[in-house]
């Protein structure tokens, strides 16, 4: 039986060595030095001075569920959406607040009054001029509807004083006002009164915005088409960030869906696409070696892991200070993202780039790697060899790779740990629930200040506490930013000695980029404008 | 012919009913909600809990059960949840593509195989035959999205032949529409073909030692018409089982290939509605799929009798 099957099984082995080595070959020797655009965490690549004219065929992961910025927290919904609308301020490289469609605005002494002078002769895609019933409709709208506006924004009103005033009227004071009218997820994007009108609760019907560029054609699971808005009106200020001047360099944006990751990456090799995005670490170096590609990196977001600290065995604060001192940073880190280019070890919510936000209290309780400690703890805590349970997903493969790392800290000071693992929307209702796990990873999306993270808003298990509220409130009420300085390092301290979650660190994205792109930016997320195509 | 026909269609009803509990109970029990899919991980649990009223997601199981079965019967398969259309229009766009992929992969494979498997009963017990040998059975093991990305690496990213992924209709001009198939029709075609060679193979040479091979060879016929005219003739039967099964297979959606290329058909529709926790579109795209496939297998037993006279005699 053995011979019968031996040559034809030799030639096999043969045919895929051929095919292989083939595919290979010629790609160059690894080398340890990645060729990579670190940039400074705004991440620029040299400002726009391309030709104009071509197409930009994107590389992207999933496709958004809606247009509709308003409703959506998804990331899809935001990448795509920032080309097509625009909102009274953005934020500049520094994430700090400028105005976009407003020329100017004005808070009132008791903070409860915002006036916003709007431009003049700016258009919507249908050639409407953008007015003040428009802004008031969006806003009104983004406020009722948005989870800025629900968890935020409680009683405020959007009204119009005059053709191009508006008064955006808040019940109390709210320190970050400008900075979530400026976040670009969920964006209080502008629309056209009308289309505001026309919505129901499916959502608006349709997308037509104040942009460099609009929707030409949304083919279902296959791409979006935006063409270059040639009335597009442009601030006069050189670009900056998020905002100034935008310019349409390239006539056509292709976002094509392309959930594997490995097309994606033939895509960018072969030139098919000359934007990538999402590329995993464990890919970048494939793209540093191609002499036709470059990488971008981004800052990614926080990644940590989260206890249940509302039910069940961590409801005890003693066993998350245990677990949180077992933590070894560098090998959790290292195990998820390979290389220290890819992320960053802070203990602060938010990264140094960032001072008003920027603290480091609590720092000595991050990274400890100190099993004596975390075996005392658990002694104070009770700990009874009982199972600790930590859910996580594949579909998401930092996450698994640090619950991983996390049970093998854990059971190497006795702890008994179970991993179970489930997909991403079996995860999310498990979670739900509120019981029957004990810790999670998950990695939050880069936000400029911490006030922003979505977990606040009671991700699952998230500790409730009154102190936690009270901080929260206190500096959402501050007069300024210098005033909340106090109550940001308190609530920095909190989160390290109450450990409602551990922080692991910041992580960087990955984009692939032709080598012909040039202007390419990610402030929050990619941004086309001002990018050109050089092919 | 025709009683033969209508008793044949009349058969669907319990196949579907069955595949309808099972289907919609399976989907029903995994866990996951689309409501809170599709509203995203920041919305409130109250307007989830709305959503999921307004689609009818909170009343009890039998209930949503028979509200489905009932739209079944006046041929209402739903709405997609995602895609704000009914289910039925969601599967018919999707089905062209799905098909030209289908209909490209079956001739591919077909022609190999015959070709592969007629080669290999001309030179048998040679090294020729023990090539044609492993390639089936390297076919036939291979995983196909592996299949898929060797050759897009050296077909798409090395030479640049052909595009990496994507789709393009055949309203575009026949070139482009091939194009985009090209690729992901070869590796389905040769996973096809592995399966149908050694059919072929050993089909032929089981005909071959018959009496009337006999007849025609001491008739002095050519070798050639022997095998291609006669033997082939009464050897295709069993090929056109395994063409008829594997086709089924493939109208079915092969997803692997059509997530790895890009390609908007059935099974990428399927795929993308399960990771959506799309109910509706699951349910109907199954079924659907169930019809499709019990007609592809009809239309095959229909097809026996053009190429066996002794299946069409016997049946009057």
């Amino acid at each position: 039986m053995m011979r019968k099957h031996t040559k034809p099984a030799l030639m096999i082995i043969l045919a895929f060595l051929l095919l292989a080595g083939c595919a290979s070959g010629g790609e160059g020797q690894q080398s340890t030095q990645a060729s990579s655009t670190t940039g400074e965490s705004s991440s620029q690549q040299t400002p726009a001075e391309g030709k104009t004219g071509g197409t930009l065929n994107i590389g992207y992961p999933t496709q958004p569920v809606t247009l509709d910025a308003h409703v959506s927290s998804n990331t899809a919904v935001k990448d795509i959406s920032r080309e097509i609308y625009e909102q009274l301020v953005t934020l500049d490289k520094d994430a700090q607040v400028i105005p976009l469609l407003a020329e100017s605005y004005e808070i009132s002494d008791d903070k409860l009054s915002y006036t916003f002078h709007l431009r003049q002769g700016v258009k919507f895609h249908n050639g409407k001029e953008l007015q003040a019933e428009d802004v008031v409709a969006s806003l009104n709208r983004w406020i009722k509807l948005s989870s800025h506006g629900k968890a935020n924004f409680v009683g405020a009103e959007a009204k119009e004083t005059d053709p191009y005033t508006v008064v955006l009227q808040l019940k109390t004071p709210f320190l970050l006002t400008l900075q979530l009218l400026a976040d670009p997820i969920p964006a209080a994007a502008i629309y056209p009164k009308e289309v505001v009108d026309e919505a129901d609760d499916k959502g608006i019907k349709s997308f037509i915005g104040t942009g460099p560029f609009q929707l030409e054609e949304w083919k279902q699971d296959q791409y979006i088409h935006l063409k270059k808005y040639d009335e597009y009106s442009a601030r006069a200020e050189p670009s900056d960030g998020a905002g100034g001047k935008k310019e349409a360099l390239v006539d056509d944006l292709y976002f094509r869906f392309v959930t594997d990751e490995s097309t994606r990456l033939a895509g960018i090799t072969s030139g098919e696409y000359d934007i990538a995005l999402n590329i995993s670490v464990d890919n970048e170096q494939q793209i540093a070696d191609n002499p036709d590609l470059q990488t971008f990196l981004s800052p990614g977001g926080m990644i940590g892991y989260f206890y249940n600290s509302n039910d069940g065995l961590f409801k005890n604060v003693k066993l998350r200070q245990a677990v949180n001192a077992i933590q070894n940073v560098d090998d959790i880190l290292t195990s998820a993202f390979r290389d220290p280019q890819f992320y960053v070890k802070t203990s602060s919510l938010v990264l140094p780039e960032y001072p008003n936000w920027y603290s480091e209290a609590g720092k000595e309780s991050y990274s400890q790697a100190n099993a004596d400690k975390a075996k005392q703890l658990l002694q104070e805590a009770g700990y009874n060899g009982e199972e600790i349970k930590i859910f996580t997903t594949r579909d998401y493969v930092d996450q698994y790779n640090v619950a991983v790392v996390l049970q093998q800290e854990l059971e190497s000071i006795g702890v008994k740990v179970k991993l179970d693992v489930y997909d991403w929307p079996t995860l999310q209702e498990k979670l739900g629930t509120g019981t029957g796990w004990d810790i999670y990873p998950m990695s939050y999306a880069f936000r400029p200040t911490f006030y922003q993270y979505a977990f606040w808003g009671g991700g699952a298990g998230l500790l409730k506490s009154e102190k936690l509220s009270e901080l929260l409130q206190g500096i959402r009420t501050s007069n300024s930013v210098e005033a909340a300085r106090p109550l940001i390092d308190e609530l920095q301290q909190f989160v390290w000695t109450e450990v409602p979650f551990s922080q692991i660190g910041h992580t960087k994205q990955v984009t692939a980029l032709s080598k012909n792109i040039s202007g390419f930016q990610n402030i929050l997320g990619p941004i086309f404008w001002n990018t050109a195509n050089n092919k | 012919m025709v009683g033969y026909i209508v008793r044949r269609l009349l058969s669907l009803i319990p196949v579907l009913f069955v595949v309808a509990i099972v289907v919609f109970s399976i989907i029903h029990v995994t866990p996951g909600d689309p409501a809170a899919i599709l509203l995203g991980e920041e919305a409130s649990k109250a307007d989830i809990d709305e959503l999921r009223s307004k689609l009818g997601l909170d009343r009890p199981i039998y209930e949503q059960f028979g509200i489905w079965l009932l739209g079944l019967l006046s041929g209402n398969l739903g709405e997609s949840i995602f895609l704000d259309k009914p289910v039925t229009e969601a599967f018919f766009e999707r089905l062209a593509p799905t098909l030209s992929l289908a209909i490209i992969a079956q001739v591919i494979g077909v022609f190999l195989a015959l070709f592969l498997g007629i080669t290999a009963v001309k030179r048998r017990g040679t090294i020729v035959d023990q090539s044609v040998m492993g390639f089936s059975m390297l076919g036939i093991s291979i995983p196909s999205f592996l299949l898929g990305s060797l050759l897009v690496m050296f077909f798409s990213v090395k030479l640049r032949w052909l595009p990496v992924a994507g789709y393009q209709p055949l309203t575009e001009g026949l070139w482009q529409h091939l194009k985009y198939l090209l690729l992901p029709g070869i590796v389905l075609g040769i996973i096809q073909a592995a399966l149908i060679t050694r059919m072929t193979r050993s089909s032929i040479l089981d005909v071959m030692s018959g009496n009337f091979i006999k007849t025609a060879k001491a008739k002095g016929v050519k070798e050639k018409t022997i095998v291609y005219t006669h033997a082939l003739r009464v050897a295709f039967i069993p090929i056109l089982t395994v063409i008829g099964e594997s086709f089924g297979g493939l109208v079915t959606g092969a997803a692997v290939i059509e997530t790895l290329f890009n390609i908007p058909g059935v099974g990428q529709l399927i795929v993308n509605s399960i990771s959506r926790r799309d109910y509706s579109v699951i349910q109907g795209s199954v079924l659907l799929v169930t019809v499709a496939y019990v007609f592809v297998n009809l239309i095959v037993d229909l097809l026996y009798g053009l190429v066996d006279p002794r299946v069409r005699l016997s049946k009057k």
